[in-house]
């Protein structure tokens, strides 16, 4: 009768015991995981190039006609 | 024979119940197979479903494999990367799954319930008990209304067959459209920064001259303004390219170093010709998948309410069946006598008549027969929406093309000419260009919509579109839009 009872008794027993893990489905790298491939971000502005310009007044006669004549010495 | 007779009785409710093969809801990938066969119909590209880690490891061998390379992405690569890599759309085939075992569920009869009892224990004479009993009890109704409630969750399968099938197109379609958005995104950040670079020229030379007072400073801030303006257009096409990058690349499920694919710098020019497609209702009525679905939701609301009629005044009837062995003490022997019997146990249906389930039953009919024809008009509207939107957008396409940008060019052409022989200053030569550029945008956005609305028209005839409209972009004169 004990003998009985404890055969009765195994599949409760052994369903505590049962540690089955379902299938993983995701490859080796898990991206909720690698924290080493979240690498810090380089930033470019779209901006970049961009010369801010004013309107500006009209410089000195001289120094402008200076600036045009051709460099080095009058022959 | 008298031995058998009890045995006889107690497995009665198993004979009722018989055995049923659900082999087509218990494989590991059941109802995969149409789901990728309408993936392949509608869009030429393969779907897997991923069930474990060495098929995990093999479709990221194949998505690696075209990323590595230098060669830019095209549509069809994209889609094909994105129906094997989002883990979302595996996720919706997981429900799938779900669905199947649901299904398969429903075969399965219900466990029969047994109890056995022991009574008369410590009776004298007869040491531990008087008498056992046995019983076991099934659920007659259960067996009755079987077929019918396999059938409801058949229905449930085929719709999670349809929704899985919906879920991939759905995925295809936005991936191409990504693609296209991300693509045109780039072609309209580069023909901006053409016009960007022609109006620092001209805002350079507006300083040159005002230092030299041959510019008022009014003029001056108007050339400076509009090259500031533009530049601040520029920015934000390029910030607009980056971003659509990012969107494809959450549609293709792609993260760490995989992230620097390359794309291509511009879209494909206009196709020479058209597809016929002028029976492309008729085609969507046909082939839509969500158009099924809501056929399907018909179908099972009509199962349910088949079902609760069926169970309206019974809702609960089980069959008890029985032995009882008892043990008598006659003339100092004991004697002992099995018996069977058979109960029947139902619910008396004073109070609730079923009236209630019956109307909600009969509202959820007509709920889901209204959300039918409600789809059909709009699967009808949209078909229409997508193919003029198919054939205008060429239209408008070439229109610019064939049209508007030679007529630009050639003002161009004429005013590098009076510029050349000092009729006409070098700000009237460069607005002529600006003004080209402009309409060179307008064209390539044209361009842009006339593919996005080729993307569109799969989505129509067989389900998964999400935004089918005509192109968003603002199409307006290039003088109103770059003048100044």
């Amino acid at each position: 009768m004990k003998l009985q009872l404890l055969v009765a008794a195994l599949p409760l027993l052994a369903s505590g015991c049962a540690a089955t893990s379902p299938r993983d489905v995701v490859a080796a790298d898990d991206p909720s995981a690698s924290l080493a491939q979240a690498s810090p971000l380089s930033y470019d502005s779209p901006l970049s190039g961009y010369t801010h310009r004013r309107p500006v007044d009209p410089k000195a006669w001289r120094s402008q006609n200076d600036a045009q004549a051709p460099q080095g010495d009058a022959p | 024979m008298t031995k058998l007779k009890p045995l006889a009785i107690l497995l009665l409710p198993l004979i009722l119940g018989g055995c049923v093969q659900a082999a087509e809801y218990s494989q590991g990938n059941a109802g995969f197979s149409s789901v990728s066969n309408t993936a392949a119909q509608a869009t030429g590209k393969n779907t897997v479903w991923i069930q474990n880690r060495r098929d995990a490891q093999a479709v990221g061998a194949q998505v690696s494999a075209p990323l590595a390379t230098d060669k830019s992405i095209d549509a069809e690569m994209a889609v094909q990367i994105a129906l094997l890599n989002n883990k979302g759309l595996q996720a919706a085939y997981a429900g799938l799954g779900e669905a199947a075992a649901q299904a398969w569920q429903s075969t399965l009869l219900a466990n029969p319930a047994v109890g056995v009892g022991l009574t008369g224990m410590g009776t004298p004479g007869l040491a531990v008990f008087k008498s056992v009993e046995g019983v076991i009890a099934t659920n007659i109704l259960a067996l009755a209304t079987r077929k019918s409630k396999i059938d409801l969750a058949d229905t449930g399968f085929r719709r999670a067959k349809l929704g899985a099938a919906l879920q991939t197109l759905q995925l295809a379609a936005d991936t191409r459209r990504a693609w296209i958005m991300a693509v045109a995104s780039r072609e309209t950040a580069a023909q901006l920064a053409q016009a960007q670079a022609a109006a620092d020229a001209a805002s350079e030379l507006a300083k040159k001259l005002g230092e030299t007072g041959a510019m008022t400073k009014s003029a001056q801030a108007r050339e400076h303004v509009f090259y500031a303006e533009l530049a601040g257009q520029t920015a934000k096409a390029r910030l607009d390219a980056r971003l659509a990058k990012e969107e494809l690349t959450r549609l293709l499920g792609l993260w760490g170093s995989d992230i620097d694919y390359q794309l291509p710098n511009r879209l494909a020019p206009l196709p020479k010709g058209l597809v016929q497609r002028d029976q492309i209702e008729a085609e969507a009525l046909q082939r839509r998948v969500d158009l099924q679905m809501a056929k399907l939701d018909l179908e099972a609301t009509a199962t349910s309410y088949k079902l609760t009629e069926a169970t309206r005044y019974v809702t609960d009837l089980e069959i008890l069946t029985g032995f009882e062995t008892e043990r008598e003490l006659e003339d100092g022997k004991t004697q002992t006598g099995t018996t069977g019997n058979i109960e029947l146990e139902f619910v008396i249906p004073i109070f609730d008549s079923g009236k209630v389930r019956m109307r909600k039953s009969e509202l959820a009919y007509m709920r889901a027969a209204n959300l039918l024809a409600e789809k059909a008009v709009n699967v009808r509207s949209e078909a229409r929406s997508a193919y003029q939107a198919y054939r205008a957008n060429y239209d408008i396409a070439r229109h610019y093309r064939n049209s508007v940008v030679p007529l630009r060019a050639r003002i161009e052409e004429q005013s590098l000419l009076t510029y050349n022989g000092m009729i006409t200053n070098t700000f009237e030569l460069l607005a002529d260009s600006r003004a080209k550029t402009n309409s060179i945008l307008l064209a390539v956005n044209a361009k842009h919509d006339f593919w996005l609305a080729e993307a569109n028209l799969v989505p129509a005839i067989y389900g998964g579109g999400s935004r089918i409209t005509g192109g968003e972009t603002e199409l307006a004169a290039a003088e109103g839009s770059g003048g100044h």
